[in-house]
């Protein structure tokens, strides 16, 4: 019971963090470099989208994906799918918010590069290698912010046993049965989660490079 | 070049735990049917003690979404389930109506109850009627409160309030807007009345330690309370759960489900 509660957490969490980041960091560099016409309404936009209700999120998603919705075609509302959407939505705008204040002295960057003429490839990953630390704790945030919501994935999940019920909708479902220390219990294991996680990324991105 | 080297382990990690997660993912919801059901008979562990042994007989999964009546028929309406267990009749007639479904099953009934704090049980000693209790309540402004969502069980508080002839506007009156568990956890803290069926009382009952039944009469129609099973007529498939439903196997699950948890019979089989 509980390993399946934590699999599906993971299984949801996971693959949405990484496809955020995969969004979320590009536009963020994309804000921060080019100049275009709607740039600053742009990094306003998506100020706003940070602090988007979970539950905002989740409605939209579900109205999308209903049978009676323009993507109800796919029949994925009530599986993991739907909540890697959901959270996908809400973890973009932060990892590119971060990625946008995290890329200091880009321009210095850029110009050594432009120096040394580096192009293409070999230019994107020098820069992802010079901000290598910001990246991951854009990632740190977004995973933050996947294993801690509840509101968007218990509407478009369902809380289905054994495919949807994740560890934040299983605590709701237990304080509505009123077991509140299954519930107290679900909270530790999903701490302890996040603390697995954060060690491992801060294995990764200080001993590696201090 | 350490720093290179770390580099590429580290996209490699993170895409084998990516590509891992979503090929997981990819395990098939084929044979899986969607079941919209009220809290109260998911919530008291009910369906999750009947319906395993149904899976296993015919090869069919059934995932149940647990919500009150009211969205489990817009759910259900909306095409996103194949089937529904709801309460409240009338709701069932409407997408009979509207062709969405063929009929429906009654399978399983309890009764509902008026719980309240302990300590004023005494006053309600006399109280021949539901009705009657709930017109008390309004009469001394007693905390009570309603679950003022969309759920059947809101629906047949509403009623009662009918029959009693009163609004229920006075100043105890507490609209929790949540569902049934949380509603009785808030009535728990708050020493208020509640409308409730006897099944999640009983299964949270050593939760609420402020709580007893007020008032409670088997003879009242408006206190009966009968679980029903639809389905999408596209769902040809799910006519075996209708008649599992009617089965001796679980006929003798339902007592047995009974026996555990309560220690009487509170969910009954509708013949």
């Amino acid at each position: 019971m509980l390993a399946n509660v934590v699999l599906s957490t993971m299984i949801v969490c996971i693959p949405s963090t990484f496809l955020a980041v995969l969004i979320g960091v590009p536009a963020g560099y994309f804000l921060k470099v080019k100049r275009f016409k709607y740039r600053k309404m742009l990094i306003r936009i998506v100020y706003t989208l940070s602090g988007l209700p979970p539950v905002l999120a989740g409605l939209l998603v579900y109205i999308l994906l209903s049978k009676k919705g323009p993507l109800g075609f796919l029949d994925i509302l009530f599986t993991k799918w739907a909540m890697i959407i959901t959270q996908v939505i809400l973890i973009v705008p932060i990892v590119t918010l971060y990625t946008l204040s995290g890329l200091k002295n880009i321009d210095s960057v850029l110009e050594n590069l432009d120096y040394l003429n580096v192009k293409g490839c070999k230019r994107y990953t020098a820069i992802v290698r010079e901000y290598l630390k910001e990246i991951v704790y854009a990632i740190v945030l977004g995973l933050s912010r996947a294993i801690s919501e509840v509101g968007g994935v218990l509407i478009v999940g369902g809380n289905i046993e054994g495919s949807t019920r994740i560890l934040t909708t299983a605590i709701i479902f237990e304080i509505t049965k009123g077991e509140f220390s299954n519930a107290l219990l679900l909270g530790a294991v999903l701490l302890a989660i996040s603390f697995t996680f954060n060690t491992i990324l801060q294995i990764l991105q200080g001993d590696a490079f201090d | 070049m350490q720093k290179e080297k770390y580099l590429r382990n580290f996209a490699a990690l993170l895409t084998f735990i990516f590509v891992a997660t979503l090929s997981f993912l990819s395990f098939s919801y084929s044979k899986t049917f969607k079941i919209a059901t009220t809290t109260s008979i998911y919530d008291s562990g009910f369906l999750d003690f009947v319906i395993p042994a149904f899976e296993k007989k015919n090869d069919i999964k059934l995932a149940f979404i647990s919500v009150g009546s009211g969205q489990a028929v817009k759910i259900f309406k909306n095409g996103d389930a194949d089937g529904i267990i709801i309460h409240e009749r009338s709701f069932l007639d409407e997408l009979k109506k509207a062709k969405l479904i063929n009929g429906y099953s009654a399978f399983v009934s309890n009764y509902f109850i008026l719980v309240g704090p302990k300590d004023k049980k005494d006053l309600f000693k006399k109280v021949k009627s539901v009705q009657e209790a709930f017109a008390l309540i309004r009469k001394n402004n007693f905390k009570f409160v309603s679950r003022a969502d969309n759920s059947a069980t809101y629906i047949r508080e509403l009623e009662i309030w009918k029959l009693a002839k009163v609004q229920p506007n006075f100043g105890g009156y507490i609209k929790a807007g949540q569902g049934m568990g949380m509603s009785l956890n808030l009535a728990n803290e708050k020493g208020a009345f509640i409308l409730t069926d006897e099944a999640t009382f009983y299964k949270m009952k050593d939760k609420l330690d402020s709580l007893d039944v007020v008032y409670q009469n088997s003879r009242e129609q408006v206190l009966t309370n009968i679980y029903y099973f639809a389905y999408s007529p596209e769902k040809a498939q799910l006519s075996k759960f209708v008649a599992y439903l009617k089965s001796k196997e679980f006929k003798n699950l339902v007592s047995s489900f009974n026996q555990k948890f309560f220690k009487k019979e509170i969910y009954r089989v509708v013949k």
